[in-house]
């Protein structure tokens, strides 16, 4: 019996009746008349097939055993020795949560370096894609491929985007024993986790800042294994991480806004309260789900929208980060906000660099540089500088909006909290005062485990 | 199902298909467009969700609203080009203490060559969220934009597909390779009969069609190798390609296994011949570059000849087979032959290949094979021609060889199995 690789699938050419129940995942493809497997049980498979003493030729194991060029062992912190260490416990298999600037990359260089296999690392965005090629040249030493960004280059470690792993993965889904994905609080629901699926590496590292909850953590633990070591922002805040201050500014909104924003709110209220009484525990994709039925619950979510809008740049807003930019004029200032309309309103005032998806690559890394070399003094961004981006030296941020929770905050401040000598990052969060943002902001807050708050 | 356009009936999903009907509205619709060039385009693209002074059903309107975005690409119109403004202007403000924003704009524009105020319009001109609208491009009707709309949607409801069945007559060749170059699982027989219980309820001209096009028709079983696992969204993007070529041939039907939302009931998406769904552009004729190259040198060489790029499908046994060109002499017609390009492929591809073409014992093939890939003369079919090359296909080689055949008295070839052919003389790459 052979075993193969077919786009993203194992297949068993020349094989004798199968029991589905002795070989995982198995069923049989009546499209080509043999058994199928998904790719990412193979080691589950050959186990099965070897319990079974079935004579194998494995095909798929022959790609996998080409030698590397040699590692370098990168140097680690406790914490990180730390993390190998469990993940290698539970048989290179999990997911490793470490906040943002505690070196997760450096984590996944020297679980490479103990494995020394084939490897494939999947990161979200071009710019992270640059930022683990230039990390891993400094350990490994031959060369390392790349897919994403125009290039198609695969080589015995490579980095891939996620979206050039989704359509790469069937033709290289056989041709690595270790899969590294970064930010895999991306996973867990979607296409996306198809890539993963059709690979067939029994090696898998996932790591995160904030790793999915709830039904999305079980089928992120089904592709990548469990969370095996998880340290927070707190844990790690004034040791090896930059201590920070988190400053709220209350700010109200002026008579108009508050005229739009209560009339607004109230349509979108009356309909939360009734869906709350009817379907108590609802989620808000039911919600919204339910609302769509009805030209009402339309309105009502339109209004939801306008509320949302109004309070991502209030005038109260935009006079405090005009204050703000001002008053550390001579920091590295960072500024979230929860759209690109805002964005672009604060890039055209005080004339900071918007960093968004429009932006090319190539100019964001310029700007990037720039802002490393005091060059530019601000950034300011919707969502791209939230994560993945390598952001050294920022020492104040100024938080508008945000529309993504807890997570989108966590993932923020940790662009602050790269360690330099004698640094003391500050965060500012503008909240508008009776709105949903107060409750919000508290939630945010409680996810950060116990920073130093300040109201004013 | 309104935000897809569309409605089930039993399980099967009836598609609102934009018509002449619509033609009032879409006029209005790009009369608005009209009406905003200049303005920024993403507050004229949401203000064209918005009701029109026409009557238009929403969801229509916002199916057409997503093509006309997508038509109209804006090209960008700046005085500086907006990177170098960002870069100038940002590193400017940076670097200029608390100068007011005018002086730091008034700086670089001096800078620069250009004014403070056309200096800002260029700071974000090529940005899709902050670029102003450009004038309608003169190819776009509201008949465009209708059928455009209508294979945008059936491309939105195959995202969703799992798996799909064509029943194709003519031209289908396009489809299959398609399918195969996207990694997807094609099945591939004879048309089915239509059968007696399904012909009762058939238009009498649709049954005529179909009956007298049974002998040339080609049954496609599409899905991808994931699927036999579970729904799964990957193919998508490829089940969604088919609908272009599917439009090339002569006749179709196609029935897609789809789920509006993961985890929701199947459904299934009919269309056909007939339904108003057009290619908004002309789709390519060649799969490679090297199959363009062969036809085109090959007509330059032998002016007697004809290429057909698109040849009907020969069966073979219980599957078929796609040729890739057919070349007919134009004085005497019943002088064919079928040509086939093999390149780039696995030995076993190459393997089934040669299986499928001895099945179908063609005595009118010429195998071009890529120098490349291990084939050894005896795996060749019987009465196969076959030419070697690498990279580029002499076409002074196939001319030989037709024109060869044509000297002997038999239309039919006569030669001695898998012989090899004399090195060519164009460019090869050896």
């Amino acid at each position: 019996m052979k075993l193969l690789f077919d786009h993203g699938t194992l297949v068993f050419a020349e094989a004798p009746d199968l029991s589905r129940k002795a070989i995982p995942g198995l069923l049989w493809d009546p499209r080509i008349a043999l058994y199928r497997a998904p790719a990412y049980r193979y080691p589950e498979v050959v186990e099965a097939l070897g319990a079974l003493g079935l004579p194998l030729t494995d095909m798929v194991r022959h790609r996998l055993t080409q030698p590397l060029p040699s590692w370098q062992q990168p140097g680690l912190r406790p914490y990180q020795q730390a993390a190998i260490v469990a993940w290698t416990l539970a048989g290179e298999r999990g997911i490793i949560a470490l906040p943002t600037g505690s070196g997760k990359t450096r984590v996944a260089a020297a679980a490479m370096a103990q494995v020394s296999a084939r490897t494939l690392c999947l990161v979200p965005t071009r710019a992270l894609m640059s930022q683990w090629l230039a990390e891993l040249a400094r350990y490994y030493s031959g060369r390392v491929g790349c897919l994403g960004d125009g290039r198609q280059e695969i080589e015995g470690v490579t980095v891939a985007t996620f979206e050039s792993a989704l359509r790469w993965m069937p033709r290289i889904g056989d041709r690595f024993d270790l899969l590294v994905v970064d930010e895999a609080h991306h996973f867990g629901s979607g296409v996306r986790d198809e890539a993963l699926e059709m690979c067939v590496a029994g090696r898998r590292l996932g790591l995160s800042a904030t790793p999915p909850e709830g039904q999305h953590l079980a089928r992120v633990e089904e592709l990548l294994g469990p969370i095996v070591f998880q340290l927070g922002v707190s844990d790690l805040a004034g040791s090896w991480l930059s201590d920070f201050d988190l400053v709220v500014l209350r700010l109200a909104l002026n008579r108009d806004e508050r005229t739009r924003y209560d009339a607004d709110h109230r349509v979108f209220s009356e309909l939360n309260r009734r869906f709350r009484t009817m379907h108590p525990g609802g989620s808000w994709q039911e919600l919204v789900s339910a609302a769509s039925q009805s030209a009402e619950g339309r309105a009502a979510l339109r209004a939801w929208r306008r509320c949302k809008q109004l309070l991502s740049f209030t005038q109260a807003k935009r006079q405090a980060v005009a204050a703000l930019l001002a008053r550390h004029r001579d920091s590295k200032v960072l500024i979230f906000t929860a759209d690109n309309a805002a964005t672009f309103a604060i890039a055209r005032e005080h004339l900071v660099m918007p960093i968004t998806c429009e932006i090319s690559r190539k100019e964001r890394e310029r700007a990037l540089l720039g802002f490393r070399e005091g060059k530019l003094r601000a950034l300011v961004s919707a969502r791209v500088l939230n994560e993945g981006i390598d952001v050294p030296d920022a020492d104040v941020a100024i938080i508008v909006a945000g529309t993504l929770g807890e997570r989108e905050h966590v993932q923020r401040v940790g662009r602050l909290l790269r360690p330099a000598p004698g640094k003391r990052a500050t965060v500012y969060e503008l909240v508008t005062l009776a709105t949903n943002e107060v409750r919000k902001a508290a939630e945010r807050r409680r996810a950060l485990g116990s920073p130093h708050v300040a109201t004013q | 199902m309104s935000r897809l356009n569309s409605h089930t009936a039993g399980n099967q999903i009836v598609l609102h298909y934009l018509t002449e009907r619509d033609h009032p509205w879409l006029r209005a619709l790009l009369d608005e467009y009209e009406r905003g060039v200049g303005s920024k385009r993403v507050e004229l693209l949401q203000r064209l969700r918005e009701p029109l002074p026409v009557a238009a059903p929403k969801a229509k309107q916002q199916l057409a609203v997503e093509v006309l975005e997508r038509l109209t690409e804006a090209r960008v119109a700046a005085s500086v080009p907006p990177r170098e403004a960002r870069w100038e202007v940002f590193v400017a403000s940076a670097t200029s203490g608390n100068a007011p924003r005018r002086d730091v704009l008034s700086a670089v524009s001096e800078r620069l060559g250009t004014d403070p105020v056309r200096l800002e319009e260029a700071l974000f001109a090529d940005l899709r969220t902050e670029r102003a609208t450009a004038p309608l491009p003169a190819s776009i009707s509201p008949d465009r934009l209708a059928a455009e709309a209508n294979l945008r949607l059936v491309g939105k409801w195959l995202k969703r597909a799992q798996s799909v069945r064509i029943t194709a007559f003519g031209n289908t060749r396009a489809v299959v390779r398609h399918a195969r170059l996207q990694g997807l699982i094609c099945n591939i027989g004879p048309a089915p009969s239509v059968e007696k219980s399904e012909r009762a309820t058939l238009p009498q001209e649709r049954l005529d069609a179909l009956v007298k096009a049974d002998t040339d028709g080609v049954d496609l079983q599409v899905s991808g190798p994931l699927a036999l696992f579970r729904h799964t969204l990957i193919y998508g993007r490829a089940l969604c390609g088919l609908v272009p070529r599917l439009l090339w041939c002569a006749r179709f039907e196609l029935k897609a296994v789809c789920e509006a939302t993961p985890g929701a009931a199947p459904v299934t998406l009919v269309v056909r011949t007939g339904d108003p769904v057009r290619p908004g552009r002309e789709l390519k004729p060649f799969d490679s570059s090297l199959e363009q190259r062969f036809a085109k040198d090959f007509r330059r060489v032998a002016p007697d000849w004809d290429v057909i790029r698109e040849p009907r499908p020969i069966a073979s046994q219980s599957s078929i087979i796609f040729p890739d060109f057919e070349l007919v002499h134009r004085r005497e017609p019943s002088r064919r032959f079928l040509l086939e390009i093999v390149g780039f492929w696995t030995p076993k591809y190459l393997e089934e290949k040669l299986l499928r073409l001895q099945q179908a014992q063609l005595d009118n093939i010429i195998l071009c094979i890529d120098e490349a890939r291990a084939c050894s003369e005896a795996t060749l079919p019987a009465n196969a021609q076959v030419i070697r090359y690498r990279r580029y296909i002499d076409p002074t080689a196939v001319l030989r060889l037709v024109e060869g055949v044509a000297a002997s008295a038999s239309p039919t070839l006569d030669t001695e199995p898998g012989r090899p052919l004399p090195k060519s003389r164009g460019r090869r790459h050896q």
